[in-house]
């Protein structure tokens, strides 16, 4: 399963999680694509004071954090044996592969033009 | 006349009644630059609240918010406003009759691409379900900024139902806006088409059609659904029958709300016009109206078989 | 400030007074929340009758402190506070979740004078305390806002949104009780579904987080203090309670969650809390 980090604001989240580690659902695995930006805003401008890695180990997950864009580390996670359900933070970068669109806000959901198109398949290849 | 969307027209409306009344706040649920809360934002910095993508959240503290005097507006697409925060809406807003407004754009099928998750076609139903809740169902962007300014100075819950896609501009600034007022629009005495929201330019184009078949139809713009304006529907169901049209279920939408006029006071035949208990799919508006049967041709063709059946 | 010896006694007696309300409304009612009543007396009393600002003969004052009983089903222990504190007669309490009655089986803002929320549908308390206190702050007042929530009630998981905001907010006009008996209508928390260390949650979204005895009033009152004192964000009062408190064949029996008890019951009730 995979999170949005803006996404784990809903609280129906927080209602799951704690089902999971209540009932010790190890054979459960949640990646959080951690990119750091939602909709209008960085992520920790809207909810900053929120510790993501404590918040879900003190729920009683076990907690991993990964660069989200290393194969390596991410076999690594997926493999890692527990006991409990586990959480993958894999720090990420919105738009990844495409230099114009990193970490740019705008790209959230934005219509492509032919030409940034163009040079986005460039840079692809 | 241009064509602008709904929301874009709350937006602005939004942003100069904040000028003016200095009560109103503003709540979003991270989608601010969607539903075009980022005017009064960008305006007002201090009386703006971002509650994150947390829909309850954002209509229990738009209740505190009320209980302490403010007027809040809180904004995010209709399918999680209605939906995901419905009984929030219930209890914490309807229940104490607490001054709140949902303005919620995206409504409808007109959405889009987004596709059936985020196309509310529900939500005239549900909130015209709750007791205090007033539901305005604006039809194009001078409609709409009239809807929020009486919005913000009458007392109670509203329901705002703005959409994301640009529509034709209808009205003149001569035009008259009152709450729980239907407007006649058209004069006729064939058949009457009563539409809300954006289906009110499609009812108008339906009625130019009808003209050329020789049927002459009269078309009523109801953009408060709840309380409904009984007299304007008995007075439509005087052409003997009646088209409704909305972008929205058939099933406890405005089409239900007539029906339930005229099966009590004056039953004459009806035929609705709107989504067919069926959920949408993705797709450019313009297709999708034409895929549900909500286009000013489904309207006229309606139109016709009422009129055949009135006289038969 | 330290209270007098003769305030606490004051304060222990009044909390007798609503214990013995709460068991007499209960068994006239036939129905009800006794005993997640009883546990959050004692918060109650030291909030209405040491530390808010408020005027009874004036509930809706605009600069008075505000209190939110998200756990609605603890009405009983909120109106028998209120009645005692003369927002209204105390014989109204016998009406309690009768016909026509301004004493709803769930709090109504609109019916009983001084209940600040309505409230009575789980885990929307805090989100409206928020909205309370924001507009404090947008009005530069220096009124503060309680709210009172049940342990079971933070599996809900809007109390998280809320919660989050709360801490992002900057929320220090706004304390936030949690009313931690340990029990909840399928049984104990931990077997249903355990938040388990709840301090630890709070503090991982960024709260202030205050350790009490919710039935020691100096310990109460104290947490208030540090509540108030503490500057940047919100503080929670994680306090023990015992669910049933007070009445011997209720307490920490999860049975009396939301059981009324008979005449007789209601006599034995009444003995053993004394006058």
């Amino acid at each position: 399963m995979i999170l949005g980090d803006g996404e784990i604001q809903e609280g129906q989240i927080w209602e799951a999680a704690i089902f999971a580690a209540n009932n010790n659902l190890d054979n459960l695995c949640a990646f959080i694509d951690y990119n750091k930006l939602q909709l209008t805003s960085k992520v920790e401008d809207v909810f900053g004071k929120c510790n993501l890695l404590s918040v879900w180990t003190d729920l009683g997950w076990q907690c991993l954090e990964i660069d989200g864009h290393d194969f390596e580390e991410i076999d690594m996670a997926v493999k890692f044996k527990s006991g409990k359900p586990k959480v993958i933070i894999a720090h990420t970068i919105k738009g990844k592969g495409v230099s114009f669109m990193e970490n740019k806000i705008e790209w959230h959901s934005k219509k492509i033009s032919e030409e940034e198109f163009e040079k986005a398949m460039l840079e692809l290849r | 006349m241009p064509k602008i969307a709904t929301r874009e027209a709350y937006g602005e409306a939004l942003a100069e009644l904040g000028e003016e009344i200095k009560d109103i706040v503003v709540l979003d649920a991270d989608l601010s630059k969607s539903t075009k809360t980022s005017v009064f934002a960008k305006k007002f910095p201090e009386r703006f609240f971002n509650m994150g993508i947390a829909e309850q959240n954002l209509m229990g503290t738009a209740a505190g918010l009320a209980t302490c005097g403010k007027i809040p507006f809180a904004s995010t697409f209709a399918i999680f406003a209605t939906g995901r925060a419905f009984e929030q809406i219930r209890n914490s807003i309807c229940y104490p009759n607490l001054n709140v407004k949902i303005a919620a754009t995206h409504a409808g099928i007109t959405v889009g691409e987004d596709g059936a998750t985020h196309q509310s076609i529900e939500d005239i139903a549900l909130m015209r379900a709750l007791p205090n809740m007033t539901v305005i169902s604006p039809a194009d962007a001078t409609e709409t900024k009239m809807a929020v300014r009486a919005a913000a100075q009458m007392k109670g819950p509203v329901y705002l139902r703005l959409g994301r896609h640009p529509v034709e501009t209808i009205f003149g600034e001569g035009y008259e806006f009152k709450p729980g007022k239907g407007v006649i629009l058209r004069e006729g005495r064939d058949v009457a088409i009563i539409a809300t929201g954006v289906m009110v330019a499609e009812a108008l184009k339906a009625a130019e059609i009808l003209e050329k078949d020789g049927i002459n139809a009269m078309v009523v713009n109801i953009h408060t659904i709840k309380p409904i304006d009984e007299e304007v529907i008995l007075k439509a169901a005087e052409c003997g029958a009646i088209v409704t049209a909305e972008e929205h279920s058939i099933i406890g939408g405005l089409g239900s709300a007539v029906a339930e006029v005229l099966s009590e006071k004056k039953p004459v035949p009806i035929k609705r016009i709107g989504i067919k208990d069926v959920f949408g799919m993705s797709g450019k508006p313009e297709e999708l109206m034409k895929a549900y049967g909500l286009t000013a041709e489904d309207i006229a063709e309606a139109a016709v078989r009422s009129v055949k059946k009135s006289i038969d | 400030m330290p209270v007098s010896k003769e305030k606490l006694e004051e304060l222990t007696k009044t909390a007798r007074r609503v214990r013995r309300h709460i068991i007499e409304m209960t068994a006239e009612a036939g129905s009800g929340h006794p005993g997640g009543s009883l546990s959050c007396a004692d918060i109650l009393v030291a909030l209405y009758f040491q530390e808010m600002k408020i005027d009874p003969k004036n509930p809706n004052w605009p600069d008075r402190d505000r209190f939110v009983l998200s756990k609605g089903h603890a009405a009983p222990a909120l109106y028998a506070v209120l009645a005692e504190r003369g927002y209204f007669p105390k014989e109204e309490l016998k009406t309690l979740r009768k016909i026509n009655s301004i004493l709803q089986g769930h709090p109504d803002m609109k019916k009983t004078p001084g209940v600040d929320m309505t409230t009575g549908s789980l885990g929307q308390g805090l989100s409206a305390a928020n909205g309370m206190a924001l507009a404090g702050k947008l009005d530069g007042k220096s009124y503060r806002v309680y709210v009172l929530l049940g342990d079971g009630e933070l599996e809900e998981g809007q109390v998280w949104e809320a919660a989050m905001a709360a801490a992002h907010y900057k929320l220090d006009n706004l304390t936030a009780f949690v009313d931690h008996n340990g029990l909840q209508i399928d049984g104990p928390i931990v077997q249903v579904m355990s938040p388990e260390i709840i301090q630890e949650k709070f503090r991982a979204f960024g709260w202030h987080v205050i350790d009490v005895d919710g039935h020691d009033f100096e310990d109460i009152l104290r947490a208030i203090e540090e509540a108030k004192s503490t500057k940047g964000r919100p503080t929670v009062i994680v306090a023990r309670t015992v669910k049933g408190k007070g009445v011997p064949y209720m307490e920490n029996q999860v049975d009396w969650h939301g059981k009324a008890p008979s005449r007789e019951q209601a006599e034995e009730a009444l003995k053993a809390l004394g006058g």
